[in-house]
């Protein structure tokens, strides 16, 4: 076979991977409906009597909105495959896109479904009272899970401030080829996402209502913990990656070398924790919860704003997963760093995007 | 067996909130469910868990700290003191007095009978003893 041949067939089986990725992207959205079980009292987030996700009119919205999230997400992945130039950067960057595509045609059609639900179903009453527990009840959470809570919540943060100190005690060793001025905006990425996440799992550990997600305060916050853990553990790969990366070069190639060898096993490991961890917050889930807050606290279909909870994170109205209340001012203080940190970075990555393609041409270029 | 201290508000009453929590956790404590010297969740726990501001729930802490219910001590929380013996002050007796009048007179402008009243009161009094 000539070099040619292989760097078609290559290019080939690449292209199928991503548009394979693009496919598959749905289906991790917890979000979507279908994936784990539900609160019956909730429907495309809209609030529903209990029976209706069984009721014809029920199954005939989540069939449609199946059916057209599959038609559109297949045709994006269709384009995608035979229209993505050449190169393995210029390909990441355009796979970046048609996942954020495939978000946005989701958020879509999940919002169409949620109107029709809104139809169907008509005004519902929203419940009015809420309760509390005065005294303690269960057991305390054993000492393992609230280390292993703890280090879920630290670590997205603690890995990048370890990796700045690391750099700025061995900055002057930096060598010159690998663009030392890149440096802090890639530790400013990889910390203002770590910030994000340890602010939401310490608002679910700690600021999070002792009645939601599961019928026991105890459950609820074993609940919370496993969440936790479970986007501690999610959040930390590309972070951990980022920061190898980063660092790699102090190393002489040493920890670049580690993580491209263990890139691979240790994003295997990461899945198998998180469907580890989902199987036990099936488990815990109560379907049976009801949303205890009015429905005009949810705006455009996900974003919980509430001025008068205390509470920094709640349920979803599915009950999965969580929201952040964007009612809280420290969270504003919060996202506007993590939105600073991400700005930066993407300018940085849109001014190499010339460099990347000059890279991909020239590489093109001695491979024909 | 473990006890149990629910505590259940209706945001959409006219009952002010604090109110309502005043009037559980009182009783909560004449029935014997909350027993002297247990502690209450802090202010910003129990917020947390009803979704309502700190105020409120602090309002009715002092409202029960002031009729010798709770003892509230900075750093400490809030923790239950037990049921007073000493007879209200001419001030105090004077508002449970207006307070009654305004009940009665709600019920009984609902069609509520005066021998009704007299015995759903004498209920609820030998309840609250008994318990």
């Amino acid at each position: 076979m000539s070099d040619a041949t292989s760097i078609r067939l290559m290019d080939l089986g690449l292209r199928i991977v991503q548009a394979s990725l693009i496919l598959l992207a749905p289906k991790l959205w917890p979000w979507l409906p279908g994936r784990v079980p539900e609160r019956g009292s909730t429907f495309f987030g809209v609030r529903v009597p209990p029976d209706f996700a069984w009721s014809d009119a029920g199954r005939n919205i989540l069939r449609t909105f199946r059916r057209r999230l599959w038609i559109c997400i297949f045709a994006l992945a269709s384009v995608y495959a035979g229209a993505v130039p050449e190169g393995a950067a210029v390909q990441g960057l355009w796979l970046f896109g048609a996942l954020m595509a495939s978000w946005l045609i989701s958020w879509v059609l999940y919002g169409v479904a949620r109107l029709r639900t809104r139809i169907e179903v008509g005004a519902t009453s929203e419940p009015s009272v809420r309760t509390a527990t005065l005294l303690p009840e269960g057991k305390p959470q054993s000492h393992g899970m609230a280390f292993a809570g703890w280090i879920a919540m630290t670590a997205p943060l603690g890995v990048p401030i370890i990796t700045a100190i690391l750099l700025a005690m061995n900055w002057s060793r930096y060598p010159a080829r690998f663009h030392p001025e890149r440096v802090p905006l890639q530790i400013v990425m990889a910390a203002s996402f770590g910030l994000l996440m340890t602010a939401t799992l310490f608002g679910l550990r700690y600021r999070a209502r002792a009645s939601d997600w599961a019928s026991t305060p105890g459950a609820s916050l074993r609940y919370r913990t496993y969440l936790g853990l479970q986007m501690g553990v999610a959040s930390l790969a590309p972070i951990l990656g980022l920061c190898a990366l980063t660092l790699g070069p102090l190393f002489g190639g040493f920890l670049e070398g580690i993580w491209f060898g263990v890139n691979f096993l240790v994003l295997f490991v990461l899945i198998g924790l998180i469907h580890r961890i989902k199987s036990k917050l099936v488990k815990v889930f109560d379907p049976q919860s009801v949303d205890p807050m009015a429905d005009h606290c949810w705006k455009w279909t996900c974003f919980y704003y509430n001025p008068n909870d205390p509470a920094w994170v709640v349920p979803t109205r599915s009950g999965i997963t969580c929201s952040l209340n964007h009612a809280r001012p420290i969270l504003w203080a919060v996202y506007l760093l993590a939105t600073a940190g991400t700005l930066l970075s993407l300018v940085q990555v849109a001014q190499r995007v010339p460099e990347m393609i000059r890279t991909d041409s020239a590489i093109r270029e001695l491979l024909h | 067996m473990a006890r149990s201290a629910q505590l259940k508000i209706d945001i959409s009453s006219d009952v002010p909130a604090y109110r309502q929590i005043a009037d559980q956790v009182r009783a909560l404590v004449v029935e014997g469910a909350l027993e002297p010297g247990d502690s209450l969740p802090p202010v910003r726990k129990l917020a947390l868990d009803l979704g309502i501001h700190f105020n409120t729930i602090a309002e009715a802490y002092r409202t029960l700290a002031r009729e010798g219910l709770l003892d509230i001590t900075h750093g400490h929380g809030a923790r239950v003191a037990g049921i007073s013996s000493k007879s209200p002050d001419p001030e105090e007796a004077e508002n449970f007095r207006q307070r009654l009048r305004e009940l009665v007179a709600m019920v009984r402008s609902r069609g509520l009978s005066t021998r009704r009243i007299i015995g759903e009161l004498r209920g609820v009094v030998d309840g609250l003893e008994q318990s």
